[in-house]
């Protein structure tokens, strides 16, 4: 079995230096756009207020702009589902390379 | 010996299968990379953002091309709907053309209700239009390789 658990052992450690190139930074990023996105939609709520006060703005336009920021984090939070989705993709099609690569540098006749 | 290449041969089998099977089983709901898809968010985000930006002139002047406009977006939609395993990127494009919401679908029935738009706001509404659709091509760009989303 000494060869198995070589085997395991390799293959663990190949999957830990993925997991980390994978997601490395990502949760920052994440982090970081929600931060942008919550300090853009103060800047624009600020400015779309002074100028419905000022009168550059209608209600119905205001409102307009309003509901559009809702519409932009919903865009925002899809991208980031996808792109979070994108990256497993990656790592499992890495992970399965892997593997496969693994298994017949150990096991196959006169690997 | 033989015995030694049969034990070898049996994990390699079962490795192989472990392998597959990881494949199989995990499916993520993103779709595969398509050139056409991120083809066509760049470029109706040109066009759109250059229609939008005449929407202080008079919409009649201008219906036949919000028509034409309408129809190459409805079909990146259909095109996005029907790719599989991508009903993420689907979603920002019916949110996009909705006329109900508040991008571009809801600026088109805005314009034709209220003939023309203000100058102030429609810099505003077009700036959230192009925010918009550089989340759909962020998202498209990233089926292909990790990549950062810049707005602008």
């Amino acid at each position: 079995m000494k060869d198995f658990d070589d085997f395991v052992a390799d293959v663990l450690e190949g999957v830990k230096a993925l997991a980390v190139g994978a997601l490395k930074d990502y949760t920052q990023q994440l982090t970081t756009d929600a931060g942008s996105f919550l300090e853009s939609t103060q800047e624009k709520v600020e400015r779309w207020g002074n100028a419905l006060a000022e009168g550059q703005l209608t209600a119905q336009e205001f409102s307009f702009l309003m509901k559009s920021q809702k519409d932009l984090a919903i865009l925002a939070s899809l991208a980031a589902a996808g792109i979070t989705a994108a990256r497993l993709k990656r790592l499992r099609d890495d992970l399965m390379e892997l593997i496969i690569g693994r298994a017949i540098g150990f096991f196959a006749p006169g690997g | 010996m033989a015995a030694h290449l049969g034990t070898r041969l049996h994990w390699l089998a079962i490795a192989l299968v472990a392998a597959v099977s990881l494949a199989a089983c995990s499916s993520l709901p993103i779709g595969e990379y398509s050139l056409q898809a991120y083809t066509n968010a760049t470029t109706l985000k040109a066009e759109t953002l250059a229609l939008v930006a005449r929407a202080d002139e008079p919409y009649s002047s201008h219906a036949a091309q919000v028509d034409a406009l309408n129809v190459r977006i409805d079909a990146a939609y259909e095109f996005a709907a029907g790719t599989p395993n991508n009903r993420l990127s689907a979603e920002q494009w019916r949110i996009m053309r909705d006329s109900d919401r508040n991008l571009y679908g809801g600026l088109v029935r805005m314009w034709r209700e209220n003939g023309r738009l203000s100058s102030f706001f429609l810099a505003e509404a077009k700036a959230q239009i192009a925010e918009g659709f550089d989340y759909i091509i962020c998202l498209e760009a990233n089926k292909q390789s990790a990549s950062a989303c810049r707005s602008g």
